[in-house]
């Protein structure tokens, strides 16, 4: 061979080789340099052990600071099936520690898993008594627990947390961010083998759940449960609630509802039961919202005090005849409403007409929402007069073809208990950090001034006499002023059409006249046997208010007692 | 700069980055230099390397060419010792002698490379002759045989491809050249029922690495993990997560390339190969400018034995070469392997110095 031939073969060689080298590089380039982001990441996923620091779900309190639910240390206990090793022995010694059924562990814990839970959150001091069975295979770990301290009380405002300790219903829900903090994060960096490498533990620390502040009292809350409780009881009625409120700035004082649940057992109730009812069913209101026709026709100087109407058991409207419950015959304004008569409220609607009935209905805040903020509130509804019919004039006015939420009712009747203002209803006071500090506080708003003080004020005092001579006496205490209203509004059926004895009785009470305190709707539905809300409703209004009076130590006026 | 010169500064070099990789992907970094950690034996086996590569560059190359037969015949014996009385190791595989110390199959590379150039240079007449073809053939098949049954399927074929260099250099005729290949692909796939599970298993996973990401893909996915991790400048220097955590096997030895490349990135990547392809362009300009037949074989085989090592091993690291347990010339931890490089970078020198290079 040629020495030219090997020097041929020799080049040929190196190029053949720079060739090769040159697609290393380019191979190199496109891992490294094209690619690297992705692989980085892969690296990362594989490395990475996050686990998340959950810190404690803040408190809710009431306006007294009473707790009424918070969380508590708690342990849950976990199996590793495949490192028991007797599964019989085992099972038996964490049924006796426990308190649950041998074989329900006994299956739990047998098995080839490698994760099962067999009790959460049980209480911290089953921690002592696994620590000295030192069961292999068994293990704990901390999780806070939600706690009720006064549950049932106030269940269904409050709602619940899940398993996982996010909120599901109720305020728990519709505050979860808010109570949830913000969840800290441990990572670290694990080898090949899985072990936790030195120093690569990063922390995130978790931020505390804030506290909430209700504007609930939770002593009357206790009664107000106890007399709906009995009042349920009592008329047999399928549901019912009460609220309480402060018409002065809006605050809710107490909310109850029936059907009832534990929510630190809510799973052994149906869901039926977890409704907030209060802010979710909507009711026709009926005569409850007569005192507002007559304030609309009042600040229109439309009628006034020496005005006289005539109710012959029944008036026409359009082609239609609207009953009364009987013949009043000859009355004077403020008798309108103590009789609660259907005939002379409507002869003060047609005066106002729809428009302006519209425009009132809607400044009290009916069909309004009231921005609770819990998930559950319905809005309601308030046709536009367009959409009215020509019967309209006739119904609307006694509290039919509307839809309210018991909350909006008692918003709206408080306006007149508040010199004619509506104010904006008020559940949350504020929202406080660990320390107290305040986050985001809630003030007493308006909403707007519906009418003047001295409406409000003509109108308050007609509803005294309501309570006093008309409808509502059975809601009476003696020594008391007080100023009410009843309602008896018939159930639309599943037909479309008003159901014959299916009612929701109610009655709506404000105390003391002249400057009320406190606002008291109570509801009942479907009440058996008797279902006007003037004997069904105002003794139970009468039952709280006489417990709000003995509470507060509200001083009677002996003056007026005579009166009687 | 004479080409002798740049020559030993790139080897100096190579040595160098070898020992920085060791000891950044040393798992027994913290037992110290002394205390049996990896990078402190490399470092020992380092020095001796080069005491021996100064020894060898001062022996006239033409006395190893001398020494053929003794030379075959001792890999023979060595490598037929090796499956008699050799140690295994954690695959099942018989690759060494002497409790694990010495791994006669590295050695035989070397050592086979000049019984070649001796054989070959020897027979200058029967150039291209079908008759030194298969002769040669049957000299190199028995070694290859012996390494293949270790087993050890990359330093086997290292020896088949020291055959075809040997074949090329000698300027066989372009025909029978690509004669010989058609048979060995007709003879390849016939080897497959000869082949133990493992070489099956990284063969395929060589052709879907996906399939079995954690059992046999693991290493080739891992690996570029590692470099494609490392991205354009690197983690840094003993931050590679893939090698530093443990997740790159043989992360010291065969995948010491991705370690190197998690830690330092592209520029640490291309650094490495710019010095691999220096030395071996080195190698083969020295080769091409020997002062005879001998010297222009030995050199050329030392130098496409070093581009089939690095090829192999950098394009395993990478993902583009199937997994063969060929180590990376000079870098990868391994004393026989860096000792006989050593030597035939030795061989190489005194070439170079015996050739035209010096002027």
């Amino acid at each position: 061979m040629s020495s030219r031939r090997f020097v041929q073969r020799a080049n040929f060689l190196v190029i053949l080789f720079f060739l090769v080298f040159g697609y290393v590089v380019l191979r190199l380039f496109t891992l490294q340099v094209v690619q690297g982001h992705e692989y980085q990441e892969k690296a990362s996923l594989v490395r990475f052990r996050m686990e998340d620091l959950i810190p404690p779900r803040g408190s809710i309190l009431d306006r007294n600071g009473e707790i009424l639910a918070r969380d508590t240390e708690a342990i849950s206990i976990c199996c590793i099936p495949k490192m028991v090793e007797d599964p019989r022995q085992t099972a038996l010694t964490l049924s006796s520690i426990l308190l649950i059924d041998k074989s329900e562990i006994q299956t739990k814990i047998s098995g080839n898993r490698s994760f099962t839970w067999i009790r959460r959150q049980v209480p911290l001091y089953l921690k002592e008594p696994l620590e000295k069975a030192r069961l292999k295979g068994i293990e704990w770990r901390k999780e806070n627990r939600r706690f009720y301290p006064q549950a049932p009380l106030l269940s269904n405002l409050l709602g619940f947390v899940g398993i996982d300790h996010r909120g599901l219903e109720g305020l728990e829900y519709a505050f979860d961010q808010d109570l949830t903090g913000q969840t800290g994060y441990m990572t670290f960096e694990q080898g090949g083998t899985g072990r936790e490498i030195p120093g690569s533990l990063t922390y995130l620390d978790s931020q505390p759940g804030h506290d909430l502040i209700l504007t609930i009292d939770s002593s009357i809350q206790f009664f107000v449960e106890k007399a709906l409780d009995a009042a349920v009881e009592r008329t047999r009625a399928r549901a019912g609630l009460i609220v309480v409120n402060d018409p002065r700035t809006g605050d809710i004082l107490a909310m109850a509802s029936r059907p009832r649940y534990d929510n630190s057992r809510f799973n052994q109730y149906p869901s039926e039961s977890w409704k907030n009812l209060p802010i979710s069913m909507l009711i026709e209101p009926g005569s409850t919202v007569k005192p507002l026709v007559m304030a609309a026709a009042l600040q229109e100087n439309l009628v006034s005090m020496g005005d006289n109407f005539f109710c012959g058991g029944s008036i026409m409207v359009y082609n239609h005849r609207v009953r009364d419950i009987k013949s009043h015959g000859q009355e004077t304004l403020s008798q309108v409403l103590i009789n609660s008569c259907n005939v002379g409220i409507i002869q003060i609607a047609q005066r106002l007409g729809e428009d302006r009935l519209y425009r009132y209905f809607k400044g009290f805040g009916i069909g309004e929402g009231c921005d609770t903020g819990l998930s559950s509130e319905e809005l309601g509804l308030l046709r536009r007069p367009r959409d009215w019919s020509a019967l309209s004039i006739g119904a609307v006015p006694i509290g039919q073809e509307i839809l309210v939420t018991p909350i909006q009712l008692l918003r709206a009747m408080s306006a007149i208990a508040n010199k004619g203002t509506a104010m904006k209803v008020r559940l949350l006071k504020k929202i406080v950090d660990l320390d107290g500090k305040v986050v985001r506080e809630v003030l007493p708003a308006p909403v707007q001034k519906v009418v003047s003080p001295e409406t409000a004020d003509i109108v308050l005092n007609m509803m005294e006499q309501v309570v006093a001579i008309g409808t509502g006496k059975k809601a009476a205490i003696t020594g008391y002023h007080i100023a009410g209203k009843t309602g008896t509004g018939q159930k639309i059926g599943s037909d479309g059409r008003y159901a014959p004895n299916r009612f929701y009785s109610s009655f709506i009470g404000f105390l003391p006249i002249p400057d009320p305190q406190f606002g008291i709707l109570v509801v009942l539905d479907e009440a058996q046997g008797e279902y006007y809300g003037g004997d069904i409703a105002a003794p139970v209004f009468q039952e709280v208010a006489q417990n709000i009076i003995n509470l507060t130590g509200m001083m009677p006026d002996n003056a007026e007692v005579k009166h009687y | 700069m004479k080409l002798v010169k740049l020559f030993l500064l790139i080897l100096l070099s190579l040595c160098s980055v070898g020992i920085m990789a060791v000891y950044s992907s040393d798992p027994l970094r913290s037992s110290g230099f002394l205390g049996g950690s990896f990078f402190g034996r490399q470092v020992i086996w380092c020095l001796l390397s080069w005491l021996v590569f100064f020894l060898v560059s001062r022996i006239d190359y033409h006395w190893f060419l001398k020494l053929e037969w003794i030379i075959y015949f001792f890999i023979i014996v060595s490598l037929a010792g090796v499956l008699v009385f050799g140690n295994g190791d954690e695959t099942g595989a018989k690759r060494w002698i002497l409790s694990r110390s010495v791994q006669p199959s590295e050695f035989s590379k070397v050592a086979f490379a000049i019984f070649l150039s001796a054989l070959f240079s020897r027979s200058i007449d029967a150039y291209g002759s079908w008759k030194l073809m298969i002769q040669s053939f049957f000299f190199t098949i028995l070694p290859v045989f012996l390494i293949f049954v270790e087993p050890d399927l990359g330093t086997s074929l290292v020896i088949l491809i020291l055959w075809f260099a040997a074949l090329y250099c000698s300027g066989f005729h372009w025909k029978k050249f690509l004669a010989v290949f058609a048979f060995f692909g007709v003879f390849f796939p016939l080897s497959w029922p000869f082949l133990k599970d493992y070489q099956k298993n990284r063969l395929l996973s060589f052709l879907s690495p996906q399939s079995d990401p954690l059992g046999t893909g693991y290493n080739v996915l891992q690996s570029q993990i590692a470099i494609g991790g490392g991205g354009i400048l690197g983690k840094g220097w003993l931050l590679g997560t893939q090698s530093q955590l443990r997740f790159l096997p043989a992360r010291y030895t065969d995948f010491i390339f991705a370690a190197w490349c998690e830690q330092l990135g592209f520029v640490g990547g291309i650094l490495m190969v710019t010095l691999f392809l220096f030395l071996i362009w080195v190698i083969l300009r020295i080769g091409r400018e020997a002062p005879d037949l001998e010297g222009k074989i030995l050199a050329s085989l030392f130098g496409i034995m070093f581009i089939f090592q690095t090829t192999i091993n950098i394009g395993m690291n990478m993902g583009v070469m199937p997994v063969t347990g060929i180590p990376l010339p000079f870098v990868s931890y391994g004393g026989s392997s860096l000792l006989i490089n050593m030597v035939a970078m030795g061989i190489v020198w005194n070439i170079a110095k015996a050739g035209g290079s010096e002027q």
